[in-house]
């Protein structure tokens, strides 16, 4: 694969924090615009690891390429080139919308002309454009995700990070919120690497996955191949039970799919 | 050169959006101030009697102010 198709390659990326090793060894291509779904449990290294891309902690060994530039060697130009979408709500609430988003077109460093534009575009796209000028503090949880993703696009980043986007969302804010992905993915090319541990989410928007477990790359591929490994009517639970040390045993995996059952027909 | 002006408009940024939350909510002014004031003549010194922390030669009041004005 040819480096300028590539938007993210690691190579054998590690983090220690003092004995725990939280990101063992990675390795991985992203291809340039898909969305690229790492999966995991709690703990498996996921936020690490995007953490190490997104140049918020120093890898201990191994190296990464994001949008071309090397984490380590050339952190600004990433940043420059790259949006992040943390876990944690991060929206000051005691601004408005169109504030929060004029906020980040400055420290990006948007030109004053297209600043107006620009966030009145990315308010639009988001579906915010009626609630631009209200106190984000008033916003619901998936109107306020809305908005960093708002704030994550306004310099049009060539690689977007998210950190479990859905996480607390209801079910249609959820689906609201995979929408706008999907068409900011479409739409302008953008490279999406999300986190989550929502199989039906990484079924619906992922092109690629990977399974992190205790640091380690377990399995890595398109959502439909994993579940062909596993054979049978697999769905993407039964991969992720199977490689993230969820089920130690066989037995344990039929107590998954059984608890899932239970919890379907209860609705 | 280009830095030190990306810097200030940065640092301008920021101070913009903190004056803005003033002017709408100016009773932030005050419960901002309460909390350094609090750990100054409450915690401070409380603390600074009982010796609970090393500080060296520096007492514990001269050791923390520099931190919570900060």
């Amino acid at each position: 694969m040819a480096t300028d198709n590539v938007a993210i390659d690691v190579q054998g990326l590690t983090l220690k924090f003092g004995r725990l090793t939280a990101v063992d060894h990675i390795d991985a291509q992203v291809p340039r615009g898909i969305i690229f779904g790492l999966l995991g449990a709690n703990g498996a290294g996921k936020t690490s690891t995007i953490k190490m891309l997104t140049t918020l902690l120093e890898p201990t060994s191994g190296s990464a390429r994001v949008a071309g530039y090397d984490i380590a060697a050339a952190p600004h130009e990433v940043r420059r080139r790259i949006g992040y979408v943390p876990q944690m709500l991060s929206a000051d609430g005691a601004l408005t919308g169109y504030e929060n988003l004029l906020l980040s077109a400055r420290l990006y460093a948007v030109p004053r002309l297209e600043r107006r534009a620009r966030i009145e575009a990315a308010l639009d796209f988001m579906g915010l454009a009626e609630s631009a000028h209200r106190l984000v503090k008033t916003y619901s949880g998936g109107m306020v995700r809305r908005l960093e993703l708002a704030q994550a696009m306004l310099h049009e980043p060539a690689v977007l990070f998210l950190d479990e986007p859905t996480i607390g969302l209801d079910p249609v804010a959820r689906h609201a919120v995979w929408k706008h992905l999907k068409d900011l993915n479409q739409e302008f090319g953008t490279t999406i690497l999300l986190t989550t541990h929502d199989m039906e989410e990484a079924d619906h928007l992922c092109a690629d996955v990977a399974i992190l477990h205790a640091g380690k790359m377990a399995i890595h591929g398109r959502p439909a191949e994993l579940k062909a490994k596993i054979g049978g009517p697999a769905t993407l639970d039964d991969v992720f039970a199977q490689f993230s040390g969820a089920a130690d045993d066989a037995g344990r995996l039929k107590d998954t799919a059984d608890a899932r059952r239970v919890a379907r027909r209860l609705g | 050169m280009k830095r030190a002006v990306r810097y200030l408009s940065e640092c301008f940024a920021i101070a913009d959006v903190e004056l803005r939350k003033l002017i709408r909510d100016p009773t932030e002014l005050f419960s901002r101030a309460i909390q350094p004031v609090l750990w100054l003549a409450v915690f401070g010194q409380v603390l600074s009697h009982v010796r609970g922390i090393d500080t060296g030669k520096a007492g514990y009041l001269a050791f923390m102010t520099p931190g919570i004005l900060a």
